[in-house]
């Protein structure tokens, strides 16, 4: 009955077309009659006779919310509302028109189609991606070409068996997730705790890797980029596991071949095992003489084998000293002072501290 | 002529000269102030000074603006806010945009009218870190006034009334972060605070000792005073220099003035103010060490019923009430390596996660605190209950 009255009560809505100006982000009310034209050009006070709400999915959620910031006026005989703020993408907004309190209010939704993602990211390869790995290796590093979403790494990368079994918690979870700053390098490590003897995960769990056996690590192929697009297809990277690796890179081993003075040919270095490829460029250094660093790039091989070093500017006759970080780490996380993995008993409680060690070559 | 009644005209001469005493100083200020658009390039910290002036520091454009809100209308009473439980929700309907992308960078309450200033941006950028704060992610462009009952306007920045000072020396536009990888730029100006017609404005310099403590006569001149800041981080074990003053504020102790400056991980500090001097570097007293990674995000003072209290809100801890009894009793500072929580005691109150804090009324405080559903509520709490 009450619903009966309200509806005789209320006036006819307005009528009108709207349209979008993406440019000037303007929404603009054609085909108004002159009756509603001339109350929206002196509204009543305090009524709101235009009102804009960024999307309608929410205001149906919460019943009320305010309205979008924005001014509207009437420029001959179209209505013309301008955001104070661009339109926001992929949204349903809803324009209320009611020229009069008592009229039933006209509505309209418009949304600015949403920009075209970009091609979703892809998944270039791993590190190391050798089909054998020693039973202690402690990580690997994933690239993407792209920058990746946060959020969602563990749940797309999985360890199984060669019968296709999930192997339960192998990796470190990181709540903040291991990105390199543009985020297209995840750092993944499998436990410490289960690759170290002697400690509780180890002796209840043992190591995430057994030496002798097979793997698959898999990255799913939902995992989403940044804009939200999936990977794509899953990717299997299958490999079998050699015995642990319990020795720590001999630096003394490493083979250097100096270039010839006067051009930019790469300073050579042949390392005694793989290394880890991502630490190489931040854990050696080119000194010349007098100690000053040379600018410059290096480049790992892919294997992690070997590591070349090509100056910024010629190569000068004199002598030279490569500074190698003992911070520096095979696959296993055993850096040039200490194994990753040590027996207590064995010593070396409080390991020495690091330090920098030098190769010095001569560049004639 | 009519002689007026003697208790008239006492009352008069008593109004003339409370009027004069208490805002002889800010009406000499605000007339020097300009009419015209005020352009900072990110509203990084806000606090109120008298009469409704806000002072904004924009740690992008190393200055400092006092805005004539031309907010002086008492409020009518002492009642809270209205509790909003989605505020992102609400502010993002009113600029167009999901409450995912609606970031607050600052929040400063005017005594006089209660009315709740807020400093915004659109888009969360790229959030990867625990450790970093709104202003790391993008530059506050928005300034918005919510009034008791919840609802919001834009303040206007053309036509404003302001006055502006450089921040001589900030720490230089293209100097990161050694690990969190942002630019330290925006730390230029971390914390404002207004006491006895100065203004206080912690942040980084581009001294060696970056951590520095400046002071601005208001109304502004163009001199202005920076002492480099030195504290013992007892959790750390080390003298640490270059990081800054994350909140603080001006606290008597025994008849003393002094600063009392929370830190990133999470050292207390006090300062005393007769120790600022420009070109001075000066050590603090590490008074606590109150948690590792955790952010103390805002600190306030205020005397309720003859009890003064101190209100520290945290990005990884609860709210900590401290007593400045206990304070004043830590005669010794914090100089040798300690376990992460040590030195003066403090209340817990049941807060986490309580993004801003501010003294609303005499009988109020009012939180901004990341709820578990996961919304941004803002709702006062009773000072009787602190």
């Amino acid at each position: 009955m009450f619903w009966c009255c309200l509806a005789l009560l209320l006036q006819p809505p307005a009528t009108g077309e709207i349209q979008l100006d993406v440019t000037e982000q303007t929404v603009t009310v054609t085909g108004l009659s002159d009756a509603d034209l001339a109350l929206l050009r002196a509204p009543a006070p305090g009524h709101e006779a235009v009102r804009v709400y960024f999307d309608r999915a929410s205001l149906a959620e919460r019943g009320d919310q305010p309205t979008m910031m924005g001014r509207w006026r009437v420029v001959e005989q179209r209505l013309v509302f301008q955001g104070r703020f661009p339109f926001s993408r992929g949204y349903d907004h809803l324009l209320v028109v009611q020229p009069r309190a008592d009229q039933a209010p006209s509505t309209w939704v418009f949304s600015l189609p949403d920009l075209p993602k970009p091609p979703a990211a892809k998944f270039v390869g791993l590190f190391p991606d050798s089909d054998q790995v020693p039973e202690n290796l402690l990580r690997w590093y994933l690239f993407f070409d792209q920058p990746m979403a946060h959020g969602y790494a563990y749940q797309n990368i999985r360890l199984e068996d060669e019968q296709g079994r999930l192997m339960g918690s192998p990796f470190v979870v990181v709540p903040e997730e291991l990105w390199d700053p543009a985020r297209r390098r995840l750092t993944l490590f499998l436990d410490p705790g289960r690759i170290k003897r002697g400690v509780g995960p180890h002796l209840e769990h043992g190591s995430p890797l057994q030496a002798g056996r097979a793997y698959v690590l898999v990255i799913d192929g939902t995992w989403p980029d940044r804009h939200g697009s999936p990977l794509g297809a899953d990717v299997r990277h299958r490999f079998r596991v050699t015995e642990a690796d319990r020795r720590s890179p001999q630096r003394a081993d490493w083979v250097l071949n100096p270039p010839p003075a006067g051009g930019q040919t790469p300073l050579r270095v042949v390392f005694d095992e793989p290394l880890d490829r991502e630490q190489v460029p931040r854990f050696l250094d080119v000194a010349d003489a007098s100690g000053t660093f040379l600018p410059g790039d290096w480049w790992v091989q892919p294997d992690g084998r070997a590591a070349t070093f090509v100056p910024h500017r010629l190569w000068r006759t004199g002598t030279y000293a490569l500074h190698i970080s003992s911070r520096l780490e095979d696959w296993a996380g055993n850096h040039l002072i200490a194994l990753f993995d040590h027996a207590l008993e064995e010593n070396n409680v409080g390991v020495a501290p690091h330090q920098t060690f030098t190769r010095v070559f001569r560049v004639d | 002529m009519r002689s007026i009644p003697l208790k008239v005209m006492l009352v008069l001469v008593a109004t003339v000269l409370l009027v004069a005493d208490l805002t002889g100083a800010t009406l000499l200020a605000r007339a020097e102030f300009n009419e015209g658009t005020m352009e900072p390039k990110s509203m990084s910290a806000l606090t109120f000074g008298p009469e409704g002036i806000l002072f904004i520091g924009d740690s992008v454009g190393a200055q400092i603006f006092a805005l004539d809100t031309g907010d002086r209308t008492p409020a009518a009473n002492m009642d809270p806010v209205a509790q909003e439980a989605d505020l992102e929700g609400k502010i993002g309907a009113k600029l167009g945009i999901p409450a995912g992308d609606v970031l607050i960078h600052d929040m400063a309450v005017n005594p006089i009218s209660q009315a709740i200033y807020l400093t915004v941006s659109r888009g969360r950028g790229e959030w990867n870190s625990p450790f970093l704060l709104p202003n790391d992610l993008g530059n506050a462009s928005i300034l918005l006034r919510m009034d008791k009952s919840g609802d919001f306007s834009e303040v206007k920045l053309n036509k404003a009334r302001f006055s502006v000072v450089a921040v001589p020396n900030p720490v230089a536009a293209e100097k990161e972060h050694r690990w969190k990888k942002t630019k330290l730029r925006v730390d230029a100006v971390t914390d404002l605070a207004f006491h006895d017609n100065k203004l206080y404005v912690a942040g980084l310099s581009n001294e060696e000792f970056a951590s520095t403590m400046r002071v601005f006569d208001f109304p502004f001149k163009k001199q202005n005073s920076a002492t480099q800041l030195e504290i013992y981080h007892g959790a750390h074990g080390k003298w640490e220099t270059n990081s800054p003053v994350r909140t603080f504020l001006p606290l008597e102790i025994e008849g003393k003035q002094h600063m009392l400056a929370a830190y990133l991980c999470t050292p207390l500090v006090s300062f005393t103010m007769d120790q600022f001097e420009d070109g001075k570097a000066v050590r603090g007293k590490t008074l606590a060490e109150l948690g590792s990674r955790n952010q103390p995000l805002d600190m306030i003072a205020y005397t309720h019923k003859g009890k003064t209290k101190i209100i520290l809100s945290n990005s990884n801890r609860t709210i900590m009430i401290f007593d400045p009894a206990d304070i004043a009793a830590q005669k010794e500072g914090i100089t040798t390596e300690v376990d992460h929580k040590a030195g003066v005691p403090y209340k817990d109150l049941s807060g986490v996660q309580v993004q801003q804090l501010a003294d609303f009324n005499e009988k109020f405080v009012v939180l901004m605190q990341r709820l578990p559903g996961g919304k941004l509520g803002l709702y006062c709490y009773n000072k009787d209950w602190l």
